[in-house]
């Protein structure tokens, strides 16, 4: 079954699979973008309804699944459905199935094929979900919008969303998501962020923005960066630690948006 | 001098202290205000060397009037001085804020004439931050020993934490290299802090908010082992540490993240043993959150110092935090890390790989009906490790396969685990093989050939 990367196609297509009564081992979840027909298969497309019943089943499993397995359970879901791994329908698929039969239990079951498949998926959404938080880069424009450009390697924009919201209340920002054309939107006051999926043009004009800062803007990172030069402690370095630990913390794909770093690769 | 030049100076003045965590406090967003804080802290940045920047931490001047031998600030030392105006430090803090560059300030400061003086001018600076600019973000301030006590009360209620730098780790030390300080100068800071926190949770504790708190504790309150130690749970992971505070720091007005210290290693010569128990007491007397140790950097020349050609001992500092971290979170004592007569840190095993060869008759530990304890203390198994085996046992019989899929460092627990009492047939029986395999292997990695190379056979003293 195919299904869109997206949290309520993949819960709805669950949903289908148990609607259907279909027997579990012969049924298959795969990304519409990475669907490849396997010999004996028969490819069932899902999601294209636009009258609300997709959203309303997969509101349907998700609220089953957690009174069934509880919420910490039900949030790591959210979690994985979030990946760009091209198998994460089938893994949350999995795993959904192994909650709806082991029920409360499953929080405890980490050693099981599903379990550890799907644990991988949500270490994975959360540990780029912190790199989001922490290196998301605002530029002021002369208009008091703060902006930024950030490509993370998961779809975690919309699970930062409340973070930036809590921290930047009492502004107004935008973070675009080129990658996965998607970009949340702030408003004063407001506790939540608007997620807003973006065509390829609107994602390349809101993204140059970022380079109508002024001259107080390009004053305030030139500070920035002289502060992070001088952090830098003789002695401590790659030649003398054997290993770059900086890399390591601070992945190079983000390095361009640094302006601590100015580009560098 | 423009802002840019004032930044650097003040800056890479500050950047010997190795504290930069914006952890310990959960304090949401507040209508008109900028900022939040959260308990886990967040790093923004992570310098060349690998440290982490979360905060802007900064001197508020580097005119310093006091003559402390290894310090780069020195009243005699040849350097450009800067002072931050107090508005000015603000501003930049929440400019540097709204970008997502930091979760806050770290605000210390060289002493500018006198440390009441000094203070004031830090008060001066965090009253702007929280009054004019409305932050609502970390602040991490630090206390300069000699500051009037009605002082230290009002930068502990703008900042969320405070720490005293205890600087050296002996009386004598702190007297030989630092003539101005005195251990009851940096000592009488500390008490004061932990008796006003006591003091608060007192109070806090019979406020119906605290009754709640209180009641919500008793109903998740953990089982007690060792010495006091509790089992916590967080998350994933299982710790054992010392008891908490039944008041949460969201309702705490002074220093709701506690207070924090550092230690400089590698100047003087007391030994790891001897700081792992000052370490010890300073949590037990007087509830520190965190020790940082800071490898002594050779700048300055002096006769009282080591030579300034001695490499940085930064195996050390990275094996002290090890051992910090296993007795806050394993229920180490000191001397089982550091014995009085064998009292350094191997620089070649860590801490708890070093322990479990001197104490090889204790294992191997069966991984099917071990406590958490005994778990804890196998090399390669952390606290999330023990939790998935905990949990992973209750519903199957586990094997040396499983151990991989559970977050345990497999490499390392093979020669000190059985499953089902089977060992890895790939791991010697023979204790001295696997002592040898084992110091052999740790020996070898590229961190530890580097720094060897680095430190060559130089002597500290």
């Amino acid at each position: 079954m195919c299904c869109e990367r997206a949290t309520e196609s993949v819960l709805a297509a669950v949903g289908v699979t148990y609607l259907a009564h279909a027997e579990p081992h012969r049924v298959r979840l795969v990304a519409t973008d990475a669907a490849q027909v396997r010999i004996g298969e028969k490819t069932v497309a899902f999601g294209e309804e636009d009258d609300g019943s997709v959203v309303a089943l997969a509101k349907r499993v998700f609220s089953g699944f957690e009174k069934k397995c509880g919420v910490t359970c039900a949030r790591r879901v959210v979690l994985a459905c979030a990946s760009d791994e091209s198998g994460m329908p089938e893994v949350v698929h999995r795993y959904l199935r192994l909650g709806f039969s082991e029920g409360k239990r499953l929080y405890e079951d980490v050693t099981s094929p599903e379990a550890l498949a799907f644990a991988k998926l949500v270490q994975r959404v959360s540990s780029e979900c912190e790199h989001t938080r922490q290196f998301v880069r605002f530029a002021r424009l002369p208009d008091g919008t703060f902006v930024s450009v950030f490509e993370p390697n998961e779809n975690t924009l919309p699970l930062v969303g409340t973070h930036f919201a809590r921290r930047m209340r009492e502004e107004r920002f935008v973070v675009v998501d080129p990658k996965h054309l998607l970009a949340i939107f702030h408003e004063p006051e407001d506790m939540a962020c608007s997620v807003v999926g973006l065509d390829a043009e609107t994602a390349a004009t809101l993204a140059s923005r970022v380079d109508e800062a002024d001259e107080r803007e390009r004053l305030v990172q030139a500070l920035w960066r002289r502060f992070y030069r001088a952090m830098e402690l003789p002695g401590r370095g790659v030649a003398s630690r054997g290993y770059d630990l900086r890399a390591s913390w601070m992945p190079k794909r983000f390095w361009h948006g640094l302006p601590e770093l100015d580009g560098r690769p | 001098m423009d802002k840019l030049t004032k930044l650097g100076i003040l800056a890479e003045a500050a950047r010997f202290d190795a504290a930069c965590t914006s952890s310990g406090v959960t304090r949401g967003p507040r209508e008109g205000m900028v900022g939040d804080t959260c308990a886990s802290g967040l790093c923004h940045s992570f310098s060349a060397d690998g440290r982490c920047i979360t905060l802007l931490k900064v001197l508020m001047s580097n005119a310093c009037s006091y003559d402390c031998a290894y310090c780069v600030n020195r009243r005699g030392a040849s350097c450009l001085r800067a002072t931050f105006e107090p508005r000015e430090l603000a501003e930049l803090t929440v400019d540097f804020y709204k970008r997502n560059y930091i979760e806050g300030l770290f605000l210390s400061s060289a002493v500018l004439g006198n440390p009441d003086n000094t203070t004031e001018r830090m008060i001066a600076c965090l009253e702007a931050l929280r009054g004019e600019f409305r932050f609502n973000g970390y602040v991490h301030a630090k206390v300069i020993p000699g500051s009037s006590p009605e002082l230290v009360n009002r930068l502990g209620r703008l900042a969320d934490r405070l720490s005293v730098n205890l600087e050296l780790p002996s009386r004598a030390s702190l007297a030989s290299l630092c003539p101005d300080k005195d251990a009851r100068s940096v000592m009488a800071p500390m008490a004061q802090i932990a008796t006003t926190r006591h003091a608060e949770e007192q109070a806090l504790l019979d406020s119906p908010a605290g009754k709640k708190a209180l009641a919500r504790r008793h109903r998740e309150k953990g089982s007690y082992v060792s010495e006091g130690m509790q089992v916590t749970s967080v998350g994933v992971r299982y710790t054992l540490g010392r008891p908490t505070s039944a008041v949460p720091n969201a309702l705490r007005k002074f220093v709701p993240a506690g207070q924090s210290t550092q230690i400089i290693v590698g100047a003087t010569p007391e030994d790891d043993n001897h700081i792992l128990q000052l370490s010890k007491s300073l949590y037990d007397h007087y509830g520190l959150k965190r020790i940082f140790f800071s490898a002594y950097m050779p700048m300055v020349e002096d006769s009282r110092l080591p030579d300034r050609e001695t490499p940085v001992p930064l195996r050390r500092e990275h094996r002290l935090y090890q051992a910090d971290w296993l007795m806050r979170y394993y229920a180490f004592t000191p001397d089982e890390l550091a014995t009085p007569s064998r009292p350094w840190l191997d620089l070649d095993v860590d801490p708890k790989l070093a322990w479990a060869l001197a104490h090889i008759e204790a294992f191997p530990v069966e991984i099917m009906d071990a406590p958490l304890e005994t778990l804890l203390r196998v090399p390669g198994i952390g606290p999330v490790g023990a939790r998935r085996i905990l949990a992973a046992r209750r519903t199957r019989r586990l094997c040396m396969d499983d151990l991989q899929g559970l977050g345990v460092a497999f490499k390392r627990a093979r020669y000190f685990v059985t499953c089902g009492g089977k060992r890895d047939p790939a791991a010697p029986l023979n204790p001295e093989l696997i002592r040898q395999k084992v110091v052999s292997d740790a020996a070898g990695s590229k961190y530890n050939a580097t720094r060897r190379q680095a430190e060559g056979q130089l002597s500290l003293f």
